[in-house]
């Protein structure tokens, strides 16, 4: 039984990671249980200068789910490559790290410092929903998309993953853009926009407005995203968009994603990815299936 | 220091009073040693509709159980009201950090708006344990109603003088805690003060405009919309006055509690 897979070049050694922003970089979940048990971790993003977020309140929870507007809270590159690499660079685990910008020469300047610094994976926010309209538009627009990946894999050895937004017409065309500028695999999905209004006080129940809304309630809009770029795209695919269980998981192995992350289940079960590593062994054994990589791509359309 | 996740048992769940329950939890023998103040995440283990945990104070403990009292205010809180003893929820704690246990108080005001009293049971336990005999305790205790009356007895049984205010003046004193609070340091002497308080946000917004007239600061245990509990997910920010740098702190992981003079109050109207 081989729970190992790959995105591209980037080897992991079970297909369960967990995703940006739902997880710190395992300082704290560290203390809960032993975090170098995932197939690896995705950090919160990194943006070169230091972001303190937007107003409060930043979260508001939605049937099966919730919106969040956190803003890309971060202590900027410097503080990052200084406070926090050190501690992700002990982990006997993966460690993508995820890089935002709001220039294309921000997500360069980013990209090259962390993979000089010997960060083996970056991830590419193309899809912030929290920083106004510039945070969304890289993955809005095909030649953007292709542009900003193009940029980014000129100057870096690092492998390279896009993450792109189900908040566009056509996710396919964005995803064959990302490939075009030469990406190694691309993250599906994003955060879908979202928002919510509280009756008794007439405003938003969000400080910034409109958030982006995950959970299980936007887990049927993945795995259709996963399923049509997987169909139509010759490219790795990091599945995501709530995961809470090795079945959940399975849905997007078997639409066609290699590995897959666990995003705002970790809030609510931080054990929820060594859940999800466990199922995922148990199912390969119960079907007598070989390894994970049998499974990948491997629900076939009805007639 | 380690966070426990488990599922656990429930000993308990009675009802105190209207909508408000004390519920018992086994204490799971790996359970961390518990700080006043602190808090749990209690999840609902069916479903994922409501989606998050509820992050509720510890009100007592022993070895071998935990209790919270909790207020029903919504689905989440209605559902667990109907959960009975032997059902089990998803317990993450224990997180935050707690009161600071101040010894050399003459007199400790204790300001409680609502279900609020019960993020304060503990240090006050703690206190009148370490001080009893050489200060005086008060419990300034204001609730809509006296149906919704509870855990006041256990204050009383812990020696401190009680009053009461109710919004509809169907027990004690008719109007707002904080105008108790008011009257307190306006009327009496009270040599070194340290106030305990846990409300809701009009409460808190009051005591500002009250306590710092008597040259007077707080201890606040504060509550915010909050999803992991750990400090990952950054959502129950809170915006500080400290003057350089990232004006926010996280309500789970850098309080609940916060010195009143540290929060921007403007932030909160």
């Amino acid at each position: 039984m081989d729970l190992s897979t790959s995105l591209g070049r980037l080897k992991l050694k079970n297909p369960v990671l967990v995703a940006s922003g739902t997880f710190g970089i395992g300082e704290e979940m560290r203390r809960i249980f032993n975090i170098d048990l995932l197939g690896g971790i995705i950090t919160k993003s990194v943006t070169l200068k230091a972001r303190f977020g937007n107003p409060p309140p930043r979260i508001c929870e939605t049937p099966s789910g919730m919106l969040n507007s956190i803003g890309l809270e971060n202590v900027g590159l410097e503080r990052f490559l200084k406070e926090k690499l050190p501690f992700l660079k002990k982990r006997k685990t993966v460690t993508i790290v995820n890089v935002a910008g709001h220039t294309l020469d921000e997500f360069v300047t980013v990209a090259r410092a962390l993979d000089r610094a010997g960060v083996r994976a970056l991830e590419l926010n193309l899809s912030c929903p929290n920083v106004g309209r510039e945070g969304l538009e890289w993955s809005q627009d095909p030649r953007r998309a292709a542009e900003v990946v193009r940029a980014v894999k000129r100057r870096v050895r690092a492998c390279v993953i896009a993450k792109l937004s189900p908040n566009v017409t056509d996710i396919t065309e964005i995803a064959r853009a990302a490939k075009d500028g030469g990406a190694d695999a691309v993250s599906l999905i994003n955060s879908l926009i979202g928002m919510a209004i509280d009756p008794v006080t007439r405003a938003p129940r969000l400080g910034a407005q409109t958030g982006g809304l995950t959970g299980p309630a936007i887990r049927p809009v993945a795995v259709r995203c996963v399923w049509e770029v997987a169909r139509s795209v010759r490219i790795p695919i990091l599945g995501m968009g709530g995961i809470a269980s090795a079945e959940d998981a399975l849905e997007f192995i078997l639409a066609g994603a290699s590995a897959v992350a666990i995003g705002s289940a970790n809030f609510v079960n931080p054990k929820a990815a060594l859940e999800v590593i466990q199922g995922l062994g148990n199912y390969l054994k119960r079907c007598q299936i070989r390894g994970i990589s049998d499974l990948v791509g491997g629900a076939q359309p009805h007639a | 220091m380690p966070i426990l996740q488990n599922s656990v048992r429930i000993v308990s769940n009675r009802r105190l009073a209207q909508d408000h329950y004390r519920l018992r939890l086994e204490r799971p023998r790996s359970f961390p040693e518990i700080e006043a103040g602190q808090f749990v995440q209690l999840r609902l283990e069916e479903g994922w509709d409501p989606f998050l945990p509820r992050p509720l104070c510890l009100y007592e403990h022993s070895r071998l159980w935990m209790d919270v009292v909790y207020q029903v205010v919504g689905r989440g809180t209605a559902i667990l009201s109907k959960k009975k003893a032997g059902a089990s929820v998803g317990v993450l704690g224990p997180l935050g950090l707690g009161f600071p246990i101040l010894l050399d108080g003459d007199t400790y005001v204790f300001v409680a708006g609502g279900v609020g009293i019960a993020s304060l049971y503990l240090a006050a336990k703690e206190l009148v344990r370490q001080v009893k005999g050489r200060a005086r305790f008060i419990l300034l205790f204001g609730l809509k109603s006296v149906g919704m009356l509870h855990c006041h007895q256990d204050f009383r049984e812990l020696g401190f003088e009680l009053r009461i205010a109710t919004d509809d003046g169907s027990y004690g004193k008719k109007g707002y805690v904080t105008g108790l609070v008011e009257q307190l340091f306006e009327k009496e002497q009270l040599g070194r003060v340290w106030v305990y308080a846990c409300g809701p946000r009009p409460m808190f917004l009051a005591l500002t405009g009250i306590l710092p007239r008597f040259g007077q600061d707080a201890y606040l245990s504060l509550d915010e919309h909050m999803a992991c509990g750990v400090g990952v997910c950054l959502g129950c920010a809170v915006k500080t006055v400290r003057g350089n740098g990232d004006p926010y702190r996280l309500v789970c992981k850098e309080g609940p509690v916060f010195k009143m003079s540290e929060i921007d109050w403007e932030s909160k109207k």
